[in-house]
Order: structure tokens, then sequence, then C-alpha cells
């Protein structure tokens, strides 16, 4: 059974068309991947499945559960969180005031110390800069914070939007190793990416979104031998 | 096809004749306002006008530059007492002292509003209020000499009441018992258009454009290089001088000025008016400055036999039932009465702009004769409905004496209904004999028509028989 | 053609900042003058700068300077406990709540009600401390239950209307409650009972003689804004609305909810308003349905003076404001030959925050904004 599906999925803004009929499943301890150009619906794809925007019509399932019509906080206690797009920390708050906020919904203190020491473990750097105001860390550092405060809400899934965006490049490939890092520890992980190639090295499956609609849905493998997609995203010329 | 009873393309004949049709509403409307009015009811018109002009300068800042601006009590008041003092203590003519009322006003202008919107434009909010906060109590310090201008607490009356020289007197209202108000209403008109003219032409100029562009993207305005602090300041500083020239007229209408009329409740008065009237409109002032006066009057009279009635002057009922309407008006309807009326308007009468090829780009006519039978039914329902009223009520009054306000309503549909009527009517008979009409309008259009002109010459004459009776 | 143009631009910044300069330097001369005769009217009463204008001027004595010192502190600390509840609503929501004010006085009226209930009982003077926690408590529930409402009913419907919307809205609901007041309760001015005798004495407290009352509301307020402190900074609910205050979205996919943690934002600014309401009945003993007016706007210069949305420079603002307009008038403005200086008070309150928004516009103390406040 998948952890968190999207089923005939339609979204209006307005009178603009945004999302058209999108399915796609996410299956417990996966490593996927949404792919699309600007304007493509990504980010109104991952504000549905977190609720923070409802769907005309169509359906969000969580873990067999229909949870269309319920809040965000709903699902975050369910085990669905995401890491946003450019990190957005809380940043006049200390870090460990951050990775305390990710472990809001939870209320079990011997889980929570655990998990603080996982995210530890995994970013000796936090530990060190743990009272420091969240807004003076480095990108690197700010990047490690936002990881640990997505793990410390213990998700099944992750949702990670645009994780390659606005780091330097030695950057992005240590954070696709740490996405699988993550990945290896039984989280299930659904990236949303402009950049297909680094995206799709590490997944196993993929999506790609053109105007709201998928119009591509294969194996990380066989997309990237997909012709057009390699034409239209990963910079080779040929016919679109 | 919208449902309007008429559709004229932009700038043709007809066009032009619906707006002759509105310009001369407007002009029957100030000409009859000092002969039909009694002289107190002349008095509140005028005090109207003042606020609506006050109200047109919190637009400037509140409506067309997006910031919100509380203090204009405090320029009113600055131009009123800079007038009375002239007037009274420098035997200076009223004429001579606006210039004097304009320059001072922007100063104070610049001076408030440059600290507060170099920073950020929320800040105005809170330097006006305070501003208005302290202003009766600053005209009342002893210091500078302030007190001796403004005459502290006791307020500072102008001797000479303004009344017309005998050259003017042919102006209509302007003899016997309502004399005096009348000239001052007819002076405050003439001030009250220059005024509008000029807002209107400032809006539409470079800096206006600028001006409105940082309401609508503030962003966006500085990227295209509009120096955001300047015009904003600047912007304000008109505003000031327009709220100082109201202050001006306040003291020409009133004769006498004190502190304690320039409170932070006018300031609340002001804006009330305006979210009432229609914030960003050019009209939306005098609406709502007719409505804040009317209405506090109204209120005012039915808080006095429920005993709510305070010494100020201002009953709480009527205060809070104003709180109320603010409130109710920003939920749902942002656009105040104004942008009603447009919606009213527009049933009525739809201006559809011209393509290039000079073909209006709705069609007018043969496009759905249901719809079009509809108009001249409507027409005739409209041209009907107006004298029956006026008859009803003509014949409740000789029943029961309290029914004149049905009689008023009707005289006042009637005004308001029997040219559209006429005119609709005899449009629509012209479309059938053109053959573009099916024969069912006939009836309708001719009966609308007929009425019509009928309710329009009833108006007519008895605007002439008020004319006649006054002289 | 673009050279000219630039030209014109920087001539045109320069007119602007050469007049800010100058308003700037009008300010500080008349602050230093004024500072520089109060001490030669400290060091010899005769001072020429005084007696140009008033022959009787006199320096203000250390005592009287102290008192007005208490004073003003003690005035101030209402003003910071007010402006909590602006800053923290502007930090969360952008907008100014110009009822605020209102939700303050209606602290202060039901303290009135409820104080001289219990004085009609006999209680007020025999267990004055048991009815003064009463009377805080009662005027804290109803406050809170005034912002609340006020949140749900004029402001939630709003949220994500353009910012005027809401600023007109709140004035709508500050002339509304006012006037509301008035009806409910008659227009006069209502008096709070006599405080027992042991309060009002002088007391000295580290070379201050202070009216118990004044001691009193600066102990009150130095508690509340403790209790503030500690929730805001050490609890869960608190980190929730520093969280909400910063970036809402992200704070709700943290699982927050935003809605409920505006309402206690809210709520906490309206408690302390209503703690501040019941201080100001027994500093003054009388109130009227305008007594939410003055210190409501002063309370919000004080939260700028301080910077916006920082509730340390909330209260410290308060607290400078307070003590300026007591003590400037006779401080800086008598040795200048100003007379009838006491008058000036509220004029000199908003010359504090003209002087504020001049030289340090993000307040003394710096603001704190949500992210989309921050354009």
């Amino acid at each position: 059974m998948p952890l968190l599906e999207l089923r005939g999925i339609n979204t209006h803004y307005g009178a603009v068309h945004i999302l058209k009929d999108v399915d796609l499943a996410i299956f417990p301890g996966e490593l996927v991947c949404l792919l699309g150009g600007n304007a493509s619906g990504k980010s109104t794809t991952l504000k549905t499945l977190l609720g923070m925007v409802t769907p005309t019509t169509g359906d969000v399932v969580l873990d067999g559960e229909i949870v269309t019509h319920h809040s965000t906080s709903y699902r975050v206690e369910r085990g669905v969180t995401m890491v946003p797009e450019n990190r957005r920390l809380f940043k006049r708050l200390s870090v460990k005031e951050n990775l305390e906020l990710g472990a809001y919904l939870r209320t079990d203190r011997d889980g929570i110390a655990n998990d603080l020491e996982r995210v530890f473990e995994m970013f000796p750097r936090v530990k060190e800069r743990l009272n420091q105001k969240s807004g003076t860390l480095s990108g690197g550092e700010q990047q490690m914070v936002a990881v640990g405060r997505a793990l410390m809400s213990d998700p099944r899934v992750l949702l990670m939007d645009e994780p390659s965006m606005g780091l330097a490049p030695a950057l992005v490939q240590t954070n696709f190793e740490l996405i699988q890092q993550i990945h290896e520890e039984g989280v299930a992980i659904f990236i949303v990416e402009q950049n297909a190639n680094m995206a799709l090295s590490i997944a196993d499956r993929g999506w790609v979104l053109q105007t709201g609609k998928v119009v591509l849905d294969d194996s990380a493998e066989a997309l990237l031998a997909n012709p057009e997609l390699r034409a239209s995203y990963l910079g080779e010329s040929g016919s679109v | 096809m919208s449902g309007s009873l008429v559709v004229v393309a932009k700038n043709s004949a007809e066009h032009k004749k619906w707006k002759y049709v509105q310009w001369a509403y407007l002009a029957g409307f100030l000409l009859l306002t000092p002969l039909v009015l009694q002289p107190f009811e002349i008095g509140k018109m005028n005090r109207a006008l003042i606020m609506g002009v006050a109200i047109l300068a919190v637009n400037l800042v509140v409506g067309f530059n997006g910031m919100l601006a509380l203090g204009h009590s405090a320029f009113m008041g600055i131009g009123a007492f800079v007038t009375a003092s002239m007037v009274q203590d420098e035997n200076w003519d009223y004429w001579q002292v606006i210039p004097v009322v304009v320059i001072v006003g922007f100063l104070m202008g610049v001076i408030v509003g440059l600290p507060a919107l170099r920073v950020k434009g929320l800040y105005l909010a809170l330097v006006t209020i305070a501003q208005a906060a302290v202003f009766p109590t600053l005209v009342n310090i002893d210091e500078l000499g302030i007190a001796k201008r403004t005459g502290g607490p006791n307020g500072k009356g102008v001797s000479e009441e303004v009344i017309a020289p005998s050259y003017l007197e042919w102006l209509p209202g302007v003899d016997g018992a309502r004399g005096g108000s009348a000239y001052r209403y007819w002076i405050i008109i003439l001030m009250v258009g220059i005024t509008m003219l000029l807002i209107t032409n400032y809006l539409r100029s470079r800096p206006g454009r600028a001006v409105l562009a940082i309401r609508d993207n503030e962003a966006g305005a500085a990227v295209y290089g509009v120096n955001l602090p300047i015009v904003k300041t600047m912007n304000f500083a008109i505003s000031a001088a327009v709220g100082s020239l109201a202050g001006l007229m306040w003291c020409l209408d009133k004769g006498f000025v004190a502190g304690q009329d320039f409170t932070f409740l006018l300031a609340v008065d002001l804006i009330i008016g305006l979210v009432i009237g229609g914030v960003g409109t050019l009209q939306g002032g005098l609406v709502g400055g007719l409505f804040v006066v009317w209405v506090n009057d109204l209120t005012k009279r039915i808080s006095v036999p429920l005993g709510l009635y305070t010494l100020n002057g201002d009953g709480p009922l009527a205060k809070a039932i104003f709180g109320l309407i603010l409130i109710l008006f920003t939920f749902f309807a942002p656009g105040g009465i104004v942008s009603l009326g447009r919606m009213i308007s527009n049933k009525l009468i739809k201006v559809v702009p011209l393509t290039p090829a000079g073909a209006p780009i709705e069609p007018m006519e043969g496009f759905d004769p249901g719809m079009e039978s509809t108009r001249a039914d409507s027409a005739m329902k409209l041209s009907i409905a107006g004298p029956v009223l006026l008859g009803v009520g003509w014949l409740l009054m000789n029943v029961n004496n309290l029914m004149v306000g049905v009689l008023a309503f009707g005289l006042r549909m009637t005004i308001l209904v029997a040219p559209v009527a006429m005119l609709v009517g005899s449009n629509e008979l012209k479309a059938h004999a053109e053959g573009n009409r099916p024969d069912s309008v006939k009836g309708p259009a001719s009966m609308a028509r007929n009425l019509g002109a009928l309710g329009f010459l009833f108006v007519i004459g008895y605007a002439l028989q008020r004319f006649i009776l006054t002289y | 053609m673009t050279t000219t143009h630039d030209a014109k631009l920087t001539s045109r910044v320069l007119w602007v900042d050469r007049f800010l300069t100058l308003i700037r330097i009008t300010f500080i001369v008349v602050i230093s003058v004024g500072l520089l005769a109060f001490v030669a009217q400290q060091i010899n009463p005769q001072n020429p700068f005084a007696q140009w204008a008033n022959p009787d001027a006199t320096g203000l004595t250390a005592p009287q300077f102290k008192g007005l010192l208490v004073t003003g502190l003690a005035q101030g600390a209402m003003y910071g406990l007010i402006a909590l509840g602006y800053s923290m609503v502007y930090g969360v929501l952008g907008f100014i709540n110009f009822a605020h004010g209102e939700v303050f006085m209606v602290g202060a009226m039901s303290g009135m009600i409820t104080s001289n209930k219990l004085a009609d009982a006999g209680l007020w003077e025999d267990a004055f401390l048991l009815c003064l926690l009463f009377i805080v408590v009662t005027s804290i529930l109803l406050s809170t239950a005034t912002a609340v409402i006020m949140e749900r009913v004029a402001y939630r419907p709003l949220r994500g209307a353009p910012r005027l919307i809401p600023l007109i809205t709140s004035i709508g609901v500050s002339f509304f409650l006012q006037n509301l007041s008035v009806v409910l309760l008659g227009p006069g001015a209502k008096s709070y009972p006599t405080l027992p005798s042991w309060l009002s004495q002088k007391r000295s407290l580290v070379g201050f003689q202070i009216e118990g009352t004044k001691l009193l509301v600066l102990l009150t307020a130095a508690v509340s804004m403790a209790g503030l402190w500690f929730l805001v900074e050490r609890t869960r609910t608190g980190k929730a609305m520093r969280a909400v205050a910063e970036d809402k979205e992200i704070a709700a996919l943290m699982g927050i909810d935003v809605n409920r943690t505006i309402v206690k934002t809210f709520a906490v600014g309206g408690a302390m308003a209503g703690v501040a309401g019941i201080l100001w009945g027994i500093l003054f003993r009388s109130v009227i349905h305008t007594t939410g007016f003055l210190p409501g706007i002063k309370a919000f210069s004080a939260a700028v003076v301080g910077g916006i949305g920082n509730l340390g420079g909330a209260m410290a603002g308060g607290l400078s404001l307070g003590a300026a307009e007591a003590t400037a008038p006779l401080v800086l403005l008598e040795p200048l030959g100003v007379d009838g200086v006491s008058q000036l008070r509220d004029a000199v309150a908003f010359a504090v925050l003209i002087f504020v928004l001049l030289v340090r516009p993000s307040g003394l103390f710096g603001e704190r904004l949500s992210e989309d406040e921050r354009a």
C-alpha cells in the first residue's frame, strides 16, 4: 500500500486550472522525484500533499486514510513533513529552538531526545552551533538545520522542495549524499527538483510535470534515457 | 448584453446627450439647493461640502497613495485658525488668505510627513494620529503668542459676517433670510469646483501618476525611478494644503473657530466619510461629506429621546452606530457608496468603447429582441413609478399630514427617472421605426416616452414655481 | 540624457537630506541647550537662560526631579504594558490595532466596577491585596475576551485583505467600543474607591521618596513583564508565537495552528492591557470612555520608539517615553524660558517619537518583523 498518494487531483486558483488529473504514489522507504520547470505546478503539488492548498476534486491519501480536508498539522503528526525551498529557518530563533519546533507536535520526550542525538550524529556542526541564532549560520549549516528540523518530527515521508536551489555546487553534491543517507534509514523521500540530472541519479522512480499534467511516469533509468526529457531538462539538443 | 437599459458607444452623439443630462442634473441640484432648503439646512449643506473637501484631501493620501492619514483634523484646524487670525486681527480679505493657508498647510504637511514617510507608510498613521491628538491642546498654549492668535480655550470669532455684495445679489437664494448662508454656499461651491478640477489635473499629471503607481505597486514604482519618499511626502503635503483650505472654508462658513472643533473625532469622521463615500474616487469625498453630516445629525436626533445625548454634542449611540457602519462597509462594500452608485448607473446606461474601426465593441442594436423589449418595459415601469408615488404621496398628505415623506420620495424619484425614461422610450421608438425592434416594444416604449416627458415637464414646472415663489 | 537625469535625482535627494539634517540638528540643539541650561540652573538658580523670558524661573530641586522621574516611570510602565499588545500584534499580523487602547479602557472600566462593588461590600479597605488580585483577574479576563472577540469578528475575516482595510476596521472597532461604553455606563468620569492609607504613604527607597501606589504600579508591571517574558521565551506556546511572528507558512508546516496562535497573541496582549488598565485606575482613580485614546497612541509610539515587534523594546520604549514626557518639559524646556510647560506633556511625547523616527527609524532596540512585513 502506498504511504502517500494523490488520486486524480485537480486544483484551481480562481479561474486558473493548475493541476490537471495528477496521480502520484509514494511507497514506504522509496526515493522518488518530481521534475518540472517553472510554473509546471510543482509547488502546488507539494502544497496539496501538505494540505496548504485544497484541491477542487480528487483525494490525498495518507496511509490508506483520505486526508484531503485535514489540516497540515494532522498530516505532520502522521509522518509527512517538508524541507522548504531556500530552507526558511526561523532566523531569529536559536538552532535549538528551530529543532524543537520541528518536534512541536510530539509529546514523547525520550523519542525527541533520541532524534536530537541522531541529528547531532548526522551533523556534528549543528551541535556546535546549538545556541546560536540560526540567521547567523552559513548556507550549508542552515541546510543541515533545515533537514534536522524536518527529521525531528520523525517523518515517514520527507518532501524536499528544490534542495539544490541556492547552494554552491560543492554543497549540492553533499546535500544529495545526505538525502541518500536519510533514505537509508528507511524514510521515504520525495524530491521536487529542476535539477533533473542530480535528482534522477539517486532516485528510484520519477514523474515529469508539465503545465499541471504528469507527462512521464517511469523508473529513474528510463527517464534518464528518455530523449525528450534529455532535450528539455538535461540541456541536450534534440527534438522536443 | 449585461441587462443595461441603454448601451451607448463612447463619444458618440448618444453618449454626449447622456453627459448633458448628467451635467444638467448636477446644475439643477446645485441651483435648487439654496432655493429649496431652509437656512439651517443650507448651513448643513455647506458643512457637508467642507467635509467633502477635507475628505477629498484625506483621499489623496489614503485612496490614491495607499497610506493611512488620520490627522487632517489638525490641518483643517491650522487653516481655520490662520484664516480667523488674518481676517480678524489683520483685516485681510478671505481670498487674500487663501495663498497663505495653502502654503502654511503645505509646509506643515512636509514637516509632519517627511520623518514618517521616509521610513514606512504605516508610521504615517501613527504620526498623524498623534498630531490630531495634540492639536487641540497646542492651540491653547500660552507661548509664542499662540493663544493670543487662536483665542485660546475660548476660541476665536470673526466679527464680520460674510454677506453678498450688491452686485452678486442675483445669485439664486441670496436674499432675505437665507441670504448669508446661501451666499456662503455659492462661494464654497466655487471653491469646491476649483479644488476638484485642480486635483483631477494633479492626478493626471506626472507626479500624480507616480502617486498612483506607488499605491498599486510600491516596489515596481521604485524600479521605474519614482523617488518614493519625495513623491509620498509631496502628495501628503498637497493633501495637507487641501485640508487647510477646507479649514479656511470652515472659518468662512462658521465665523468661529475653536480648538475643540478639531479633535480626533473630526479626523475619524473624515475617515468614516471617506470609506462610506468611496476610497480612491473623486466623488467619494462629497458623498461621504453629505453622509457624515446628515447621518450625524439624524442619529443625534434619535439619541435625544433615548436619553443618550452627551453635553459635547455627540450622541454616543450615533458614534457607536458610526463605528458599526464603518466596519460593515469595509467588509461588504469596500468601494463605498460611489461604487454602489456606479453599479446602479451601469444598469441604466452603459458606455462601451469603440473599436479602432469605429464600431462599438458590444453590439448595440438588434441583438436580442427579448432583451430589447425588457429594456422598454423597465423604462416604462420606471416612468410610472415616480408619478404614482407622487400621486400616492399627494393623496396621503391630504388624508393624513404625516405622509409628506412619500410625496417627497415620489418627487425625487420623478426627478431622477423621468428624463431617463423619456430618452429610453424615444430611442426604442426610433429603433422600432427603423425595423430593429419587434412590435411588442412599441406600447411600453411610447408609454415610457410620454410619461417620462410629462414627469420631466412636471419637474421643470415645480422648479419654476419654487423659483418664482422665492423671488 | 541619463547623466542629467541622475544629477537631478541626486540633487533632489540632497535637498531632502539637508532638510532632515536641519530638523535633526534643531532637535539636538534644543535638547543640548536645554540640558546645559538645566545644569547651569543647578549650579546657579539665578540662571540667565531661564530668566531671559521668565524672571521667576528657578531650577528644579533634586527631590522634585526624582519625584517627576518616578511619576514618569510609573506612567511609562503602563505605556509599556499596553505597548506589548501593539507590538505583538504588529509583529504577527503587520497592522496597527488601533482598538487596543480600547481594550485597555475596558480593563480600567471593569476594575472600576468590581472595585466599587468590593468597596460597597466593605472588603476594599480590609483585604486590599486580595481585592486587588481579584480585580486584576477579572479585568484580565474581560479585556482578554474583548481582544479575542475583536480578532475573531473584525480582523480574521480580513486576513489577506489589503493592509489599509484592517486598519480602517480597527478605527471602527475602537470607535464602537468607546461609545458602547458610554451607552452602557453613561458618559461622565467614574472613580475608583479611595485607596487604603498605608498604600499611598511615601516610602524611601535607594534615595528616592516613592509613593506606595507608584511602587505598586512599578512592581506589578515588572511582574507582568517577567511573566510575559517567561511565556514567550520559555514555553512551547511562546516558541509557537515567535515562529508565527517570523514565518506563518513554515510555522504551519511545523504543525502549529497559526490561527490559534494569533488568537493567543491577541489574548496575551489583551491581558497585559487589562493589567495596565487596573494600574491606571489605581494611580489616577478616574476613568472615562476616552481613557484609552491618549495612552493608546502613546503606547504605540512607545512600541515604535523601542523597535516594533520587539517585546523588551516595547517595555523600554514605554519607560523612556513616560520618563521623557514627565521630565523633559521641566528639565529641557523650562530652563529655555518656555512657560506653561505642563501643557506640553503630550506634545513632548510625540516629539520623542518624531525624533526617534528621524535618528533611528528602526527603534532604539531594533524591530522584529515577519518575512512578508520586511519588504
